[in-house]
């Protein structure tokens, strides 16, 4: 059970750790489903976001990641 | 102005925000902070940052050392256990940014960034590291403030250790 802190400063940190964990899981989980060959429209239906902010959002880094691998 | 001292800021503000911006991607942001602006500036050739960093007991071991316990602490508090916290706490780098993403700073490092600036233009001095520093130190809220409180650092104190080494200059 989450709860949040009293204290508003607390609360509002506790909110950017929570984010910056949920950005880093929505990485890894849509690194992942690239790999399990999903198509950039079914990345954005499951995030629910449009297409194109799911390609501006994680496309460069996936191709710099490709690029890495090939090293 | 001083067409050397305009050139000499140039390269100053140019590697204050690259290298900001590649401490935030190897600790797993995709934006700088004012935390990385801080940690970006302690490693600046001209050393004020570093100093009066220093003279309040603060490196930058210290500072990612903080920012892992904070956004570790920040998990706890909402009920994750601790090993997960701790866990998940850890930096997940994102390499380098594969896009012209140089100067794309986060709100908080804008700030620190434009009020170091606008400190120096009036002092009528070259910016230098010990710049963001006293504007870092003068943040009330935020990321910055919480780790600099963890570590047990005075901002009050830590500002006039910049403005010290500022008047040295």
């Amino acid at each position: 059970m989450v709860t949040a802190p009293e204290d508003p400063a607390a609360a509002i940190a506790a909110v950017i750790g929570l984010r910056r964990l949920a950005d880093r899981m929505e990485r890894e989980a849509v690194e992942r489903a690239v790999d399990d060959g999903w198509t950039w429209q079914q990345i954005a239906q499951a995030l629910g976001v449009t297409r194109q902010a799911a390609h501006k959002r994680h496309a460069a880094r996936l191709r710099d990641r490709g690029r890495r691998t090939e090293d | 102005m001083n067409p050397f001292k305009a050139l000499d800021d140039m390269r100053t503000i140019k590697q204050l925000l690259t290298d900001a911006e590649r401490i935030a991607r190897e600790m797993g942001e995709e934006e700088p902070g004012a935390e990385h602006l801080l940690l970006s500036a302690i490693g600046l050739p001209d050393g004020s940052a570093a100093r009066a960093c220093a003279a309040v007991g603060v490196d930058a071991g210290r500072i990612r050392a903080a920012l892992r316990e904070e956004q570790a602490e920040a998990l706890v508090s909402v009920g994750v256990p601790r090993e997960q916290a701790e866990a998940m706490a850890d930096p997940a780098p994102l390499g380098p940014a594969g896009a012209p993403l140089l100067y794309g700073a986060g709100p908080s490092a804008r700030e620190a960034f434009q009020a170091a600036g606008t400190m120096a233009r009036s002092a009528k001095q070259r910016l230098a590291g010990a710049h963001v520093v006293a504007a870092v130190a003068e943040m009330e809220r935020g990321t910055t403030a919480r780790v600099l409180h963890r570590m047990g650092v005075d901002r009050v104190q830590l500002g006039d250790a910049a403005r010290a080494e500022l008047a040295a200059r």
